[in-house]
């Protein structure tokens, strides 16, 4: 491998995306060879600053309008608990409206008490 | 379990792979699309589109790329419709450095200004690399040019980016 090959390769091992052939490869001629040593430090540096920045996430709700479109799964399930006699509820996102429907839990039973 | 697998049951309408496929992908092709379009209410509307066609289209995915290229260039061909304004409701990216008091987001505000400083196909190859996880033959297949062209973008927003940065 050459100084060229190598230092087009470096940012891509900083980031953890070279194939292991390619890496084995990069990393034999980096030994030898004290600029490509430079190189990586300073692509490893910028890997650390990339993964440091609080990478923008989506907000918690978005996977409700996919599923919406999608699959229709139940999107929301609270558990109320004894108090209330063990009522489940579960929001239902389906390509038409929002569907909730209510459930009593008797002995492991799931028992429809309300659906709107 | 791989992810060719789980687009193969998402194409028999396995909800259960496709919430799987959505965990994996949703918040990279965001950071993705966030970088391409630098508009979050936007981007969030590639994401939501990329998984619809995901889900539609499971059933043709061929495997003759990797299932990652296939998902990021659906994203692409989102964003860039946005972009040209051909999608439903489209409107003007806005370019915005709004407050955020969460620990880490000085730095985040410093990346993102720095990543600006870079033409729009540099920063794409940084995001997809080092967001998205993909090596550059796969972002040579994303972008649709030769792998020699995604090494020289990335080895000059390196370059510009520890300039910027102060590496």
């Amino acid at each position: 491998m050459t100084c060229d090959e190598a230092r087009t390769h470096i940012p891509f091992y900083a980031a953890q995306t070279l194939s292991e052939d390619e890496g084995n490869a990069l990393v034999a001629h980096m030994a030898g060879c004290p600029p490509c040593q430079a190189e990586l430090v300073e692509a490893l540096k910028l890997a650390h600053v990339l993964r440091r920045a609080r990478a923008p996430r989506l907000p918690p709700g978005a996977w409700l309008p996919v599923a919406a479109r999608t699959v229709g799964l139940p999107v929301l399930a609270l558990n109320v608990g004894p108090a209330l006699g063990g009522v489940q509820i579960e929001v239902q996102a389906s390509p038409g409206r929002p569907r909730i429907t209510g459930n009593l839990a008797v002995l492991g039973q799931k028992i429809p008490i309300m659906g709107i | 379990m791989d992810d060719r697998k789980l687009v193969a049951e998402v194409a028999d309408g396995d909800a259960r792979a496709f919430r799987e496929l959505y965990n994996r992908y949703a918040d990279r092709v965001f950071r993705y699309a966030l970088s391409l379009l630098r508009d979050r209410h936007l981007a969030e509307e590639v994401v939501q589109e990329t998984m619809v066609a995901l889900w539609k289209g499971a059933g043709r995915f061929e495997g003759r790329s990797l299932v990652s290229t296939w998902i990021f260039g659906i994203a692409r061909h989102q964003a860039f419709r946005l972009l040209r304004g051909e999608a439903k409701g489209a409107r003007e990216p806005e370019v915005r450095d709004e407050p955020d008091p969460a620990p880490g987001a000085e730095l985040a505000v410093r990346v993102r200004r720095a990543l600006d400083k870079l033409p729009p196909e540099q920063r794409e190859v940084v995001v997809l690399a080092f967001y998205g996880g993909l090596s550059y033959a796969e972002i040579a297949q994303v972008q649709g040019v030769p792998e020699g062209t995604v090494k020289s973008r990335m080895f000059h927003a390196k370059k510009k980016l520890a300039e910027v940065l102060r590496l």
